[in-house]
């Protein structure tokens, strides 16, 4: 069970997020852009540390501001997809998806999967969009990570491709059974593929007289 | 013309390269990605051999390395002889000349490697060391070339701090620039043009390379 109650302060407003995610299930942050989705799961990745709340999957604690504990992004065992399909450039397709990951079966087996084979041996700026999507999540799961993180990894992708992959990750979801967190801004989306949304307000910076703090906004709606 | 300068100069810039390459790449990796106090002076002192006049350097680093010096006296510990007018001794000076040569190319290199890969490197489970020869390092190979070329190319025409440090000892510290200046001081010169010539060859030939490989690393 991946548990986050944290709050980050942004010039103007105070990001919180209090919510639970269990094995198997998908979580989606929604809300408009600016609302704070990317730093939460920047967060949850050990990318950005939030000013107070605590973080932990099972008995194991990420963050705990209290305590001052922070475990950093390496130690984690995070499956991270970000938002722009990033690819080590320098790297085949094959060995980006190996990249942390030695076992030569798995990384085959995981380009199987996502149906990118054939794509093996070139290199990433030669894959169209949809393919380095592929590609990113194939990397992100191929060290069999305790968390899935995604970043909007449907954002650039056309119609047709999105509506494949949410297919995809629907039926991955369930091989997985680990926490993944899913960032969209996309609603119908989020209720396609979520076991619980949680909705961000959008973050309005309001004009404050000089000596006095915002107002923090609350975050959270959640459903099952 | 005698050779024994311009094989000299080459042994020089061959061995300083090598060794300023092993020092530049994580001193220019240090100025990159880690913050820490003084990161400003120290960026600044590495580059500080690029404005100061030859002589001055090779003053001070005579100073240093002077049988009385602090690096000398402790050459001297170790080695059981001077430091100066030796090719250890220029080749450290030779050094300290070449630095910014050879780390201003790599900081380039380095600042332009997109933060994301370096996040995603540390979410896969490298350690900043890992990460350093897995992604930057093969990421950074434009920056790395320009970088050996630049500093063999400046070590090659080296000459005022050599003459300080090292004099004109022939097969020892007499490289291919000491020796043109010798053979115009003693009027010789047919042989300073010759070899001059051989020095503008391969100046220019380092500044093909380098515009070439810049021009490969903008359409990649």
């Amino acid at each position: 069970m991946l548990k986050v109650r944290i709050a980050t302060s942004r010039p103007h407003c105070v990001i919180k997020v209090d919510f639970q995610c269990a094995g198997g299930q998908l979580t989606a942050l929604t809300g408009p852009s600016g609302a704070g989705k990317t730093t939460i799961i920047r967060a949850l990745a050990g990318l950005e540390k939030p000013d107070s709340g605590q973080i932990s999957l099972g008995n194991v604690t990420w963050f705990d501001s209290a305590e001052k504990k922070w475990v950093p992004a390496r130690k984690r065992k995070l499956g991270y997809v970000f938002q722009e399909h990033t690819l080590f450039p320098h790297l085949t397709v094959e060995k980006n998806v190996g990249f942390s990951c030695s076992d030569e079966t798995r990384v085959r087996e995981l380009l199987e999967i996502l149906g990118i084979a054939h794509l093996a041996r070139k290199m990433t700026h030669m894959i169209s969009g949809g393919e380095r999507q592929r590609a990113a999540l194939a990397q992100a799961l191929a060290s069999d990570p305790r968390v899935l993180l995604l970043d909007e990894p449907f954002s650039a992708l056309d119609t047709a491709t999105r509506a494949r992959l949410r297919e995809e990750l629907k039926r991955l979801k369930r091989r997985l059974n680990i926490p993944i967190i899913f960032v969209t801004h996309d609603l119908a989306e989020a209720r396609f593929l979520a076991d619980s949304m949680i909705t961000l307000p959008l973050q309005i910076p309001a004009a404050q007289p000089l000596g006095q703090t915002a107002e923090p906004l609350s975050a959270a709606s959640a459903f099952s | 013309m005698d050779t024994a300068p311009l094989l000299l100069s080459a042994k020089l810039a061959g061995v300083s390269t090598v060794l300023l390459l092993i020092l530049a790449m994580p001193l220019a990796a240090a100025l990159v990605f880690v913050r820490f106090p003084g990161r400003f002076l120290a960026d600044s002192l590495v580059n500080l051999p690029l404005v100061l006049p030859p002589t001055v350097l090779g003053f001070y680093l005579l100073v240093l390395m002077g049988p009385e010096g602090l690096v000398g006296r402790a050459w001297a510990r170790v080695s059981d002889g001077p430091l100066v007018f030796t090719f250890v001794g220029i080749t450290l000076a030779a050094m300290i000349h070449s630095l910014p040569f050879a780390v201003q190319p790599l900081k380039t290199a380095f600042q332009k490697i997109d933060p994301r890969l370096l996040e995603m490197s540390a979410v896969l489970g490298l350690t900043p060391t890992a990460t350093f020869f897995r992604v930057i390092l093969p990421n950074s190979l434009g920056g790395m070339a320009t970088s050996v070329i630049l500093a063999f190319a400046h070590t090659m025409g080296e000459f005022g701090v050599i003459l300080m440090i090292g004099g004109s000892i022939p097969g020892k510290t007499r490289v291919a620039s000491i020796a043109i200046y010798e053979y115009v001081e003693t009027m010789r010169y047919q042989e300073a043009v010759y070899m001059s010539l051989v020095l503008v060859g391969i100046s220019y030939a380092v500044l093909l390379t380098v515009n070439f490989l810049n021009t490969r690393s903008r359409h990649a």
